[in-house]
């Protein structure tokens, strides 16, 4: 099981090598599939829903929201999903700064939100299936709620 | 360019590794996700106006609820991102659950496009509305 600590001015993920290959594959697949947002993000629910539309009921807004914003937005979801391929390629832990957990909980949303399209969770009535990509699921969603309240701690001794 | 079936394919297969079984186990509830909070009766607030008292209001920031995000990461965004105090941020979360909707920003338009994109790095489902629409 992932464990997750604070290390003085750090928090490291420790993971075991099937989660490392998992979330490895995941992210790989993840940064793939933004990469075909150019082309598909109009005909896949998934890209949808990771690169929203920035206005409802005015598409011309959204669509000149969708020209300046866009890229960059793919570019920024890209980059994260391949830095967390990268850091569980490197080795059991992942050493993340501040600004390393915001990404790393970005990109555990963003593969949560695809993931959710892929197995049919797109309302509150939606089950998770009893499957192994819906434990994959349930999995993020455990790492990603110990990250939050890892950091949240880490943010409120910083007020004090 | 990668087919969807064969994404879904990929990630439907959880790699074995020889020896173990995969170490992978469904303990976070269903209920700690964003939309599956109980309803709440909130006090009848205008949070959102009096967060941001700029003379230009006629924009406006929403966030929508939705079935993945968990409410811990939300409120964190709410608080880290609009450096909104807890008990606002955690207001702000409850309305998105309660009402499928809640306004977390006013302000001139260019702004509350900057806020939308934000939300969107962060995987939340934001969009610009013109206030009181």
């Amino acid at each position: 099981v992932t464990r997750i600590r604070r290390r003085g001015q750090e928090v490291v993920l420790t993971f075991s090598a099937v989660e490392r290959r998992v979330l490895g594959d995941a992210a790989r697949d993840l940064a793939e599939l933004l990469g075909t947002a150019g082309e598909q993000r109009d005909a896949d629910p998934a890209l949808q829903r990771l690169l929203p539309d920035g206005y409802r009921d005015d598409a011309e807004a959204a669509g000149e929201f969708a020209t300046w914003s866009r890229p960059d937005l793919t570019t920024a979801k890209i980059a994260t999903a391949e830095q967390i391929a990268a850091a569980v390629d490197a080795g059991d832990d992942a050493r993340l700064d501040r600004q390393g957990v915001t990404v790393w909980m970005r990109g555990l949303t963003d593969l949560r939100v695809t993931l959710a399209e892929r197995l049919g969770i797109r309302t509150d009535d939606d089950a998770v299936p009893d499957t192994q990509a819906g434990a994959l699921y349930w999995w993020l969603g455990e790492t990603q709620e110990m990250l939050v309240a890892t950091v949240d701690r880490w943010d409120a001794e910083g007020r004090r | 360019m990668v087919g969807v079936a064969q994404l879904v394919e990929r990630w439907l297969v959880v790699p074995e590794v020889a020896g173990s079984s995969p170490v992978i186990h469904p303990m976070i509830p269903m209920d700690r996700t964003l939309s599956a909070l109980p309803v709440e009766v909130l006090p009848d607030e205008d949070v959102e106006t009096s967060l941001r008292p700029e003379v230009d209001v006629a924009w406006t920031t929403v966030v929508w609820n939705d079935p993945v995000n968990l409410m811990s990461y939300v409120v964190h965004v709410f608080r880290s991102y609009f450096g909104h105090p807890d008990a606002v941020a955690r207001r702000l979360m409850l309305q998105v659950h309660n009402d499928g909707r809640a306004v977390v920003a006013s302000g001139p338009r260019e702004e509350m496009e900057r806020h939308v994109e934000a939300m969107h790095e962060y995987g939340l489902q934001a969009t610009v509305e013109r206030a009181g629409a």
